[in-house]
């Protein structure tokens, strides 16, 4: 039995010791896709690229975005907005497994939840084909009521995109062109 | 004898197994064919473009990187230096730094690192330094 007991000590410091891997998938670059680069995407017909910089500032803070970088030198701008991500159906969720795990004796405490989220935001302007192109991605990152990344997404709804593009138009005084 | 006659020792392991757990380190690694050397793993990292000029190479990085999927969240001119994370993969960061490495030749290195790792798998520079090469139409000479 004393064999047995260390044997199992043993098991458990190999296991608990050995590191994890790098996911591979996660080192797998694809390249984007070209109806991303649309939706993230528009020309302007100007040669200005620090007004137009400075008219993109100016609609993510309209947007409730803090400019957190700007670089003039490179074209650009990266923002960020955040917020609370708490969602009723997820909290409720976790408590039930609480209970549950706690009415079945293996402890109650509430598995993690999403708690807050960032939205960020990356612009960057470039010349091509006597124009300026303005790209902006949109990432929303959550974190969970650990503190661990529970969430990143790059937004694919056309909604916020055509709104800051709307609007950078009108602050600019052009015409947004998809490309 | 089992815990029941030997309450001691089995409390004793135990213990000694919560302990060792605690202490234990488990963090990430990359155990992707590990390069041989120091210099081996700069060159894996390193290319030289023949070109001197760090602002349009500053901005191809930046185009490099959002084909690739990152999201740019640094960009620094005087540093000469940009970086990113992957979208979907917010602890994947990939670094991009430029050096003067003689006239008209630039050394561009690139690190990337999920979370406190850095990435030794050669793939992934590879796949940065091909794009980076197509944006700036010019090669990417392996680094002295």
């Amino acid at each position: 039995m004393r064999k047995q007991i260390f044997a199992f000590v043993a098991g458990a410091l190999l296991a608990g010791c050995m590191p994890s891997e790098i996911p591979k998938e996660t080192l797998q670059f694809a390249e984007e896709t070209p109806a991303r680069r649309r939706l993230e995407s528009r020309s302007f017909a100007t040669g200005d690229e620090a007004k137009l910089l400075s008219d993109g500032a100016a609609v993510l803070k309209e947007l409730g975005f803090t400019v957190d970088v700007r670089s003039d030198e490179l074209g650009f701008i990266a923002a960020s907005k955040k917020g609370s991500a708490y969602n009723v159906g997820e909290i409720a969720a976790s408590a039930a497994t609480a209970v549950i795990t706690q009415v079945v004796g293996l402890g109650g405490s509430m598995p993690p939840y999403s708690k807050d989220q960032s939205l960020r935001a990356a612009l960057v302007a470039a010349p091509g084909d006597g124009a300026l192109v303005v790209r902006i991605t949109l990432q929303r990152v959550v974190w969970d009521t650990e503190g661990r990344v529970s969430k990143s997404e790059l937004l694919s709804d056309p909604a916020p995109y055509t709104e800051f593009f709307t609007k950078l138009a009108k602050a600019s005084g052009l015409e947004a062109h998809e490309l | 004898m089992s815990c029941k006659t030997a309450p001691a020792l089995c409390a004793f392991a135990a213990a000694l197994a919560m302990l060792a757990l605690a202490a234990c380190q488990s963090d990430l690694h990359d155990f992707s064919q590990p390069p041989e050397s120091q210099a081996q793993l700069a060159a894996r990292r390193s290319r030289i473009f023949a070109t001197g000029d760090k602002q349009k190479t500053l901005r191809a990085a930046i185009t490099a990187l959002q084909q690739l999927g990152f999201v740019v969240d640094r960009a620094d001119f005087a540093a000469a230096s940009v970086s990113g994370t992957r979208a979907d993969q917010y602890l994947l960061r990939v670094t991009v730094t430029i050096a003067s490495a003689g006239a008209d030749r630039l050394l561009v290195r690139a690190v990337a690192r999920y979370d406190a790792t850095p990435v030794l798998e050669p793939d992934p520079y590879q796949k940065f330094f091909a794009t980076l090469a197509r944006i700036l139409a010019l090669e990417a000479l392996p680094a002295d």
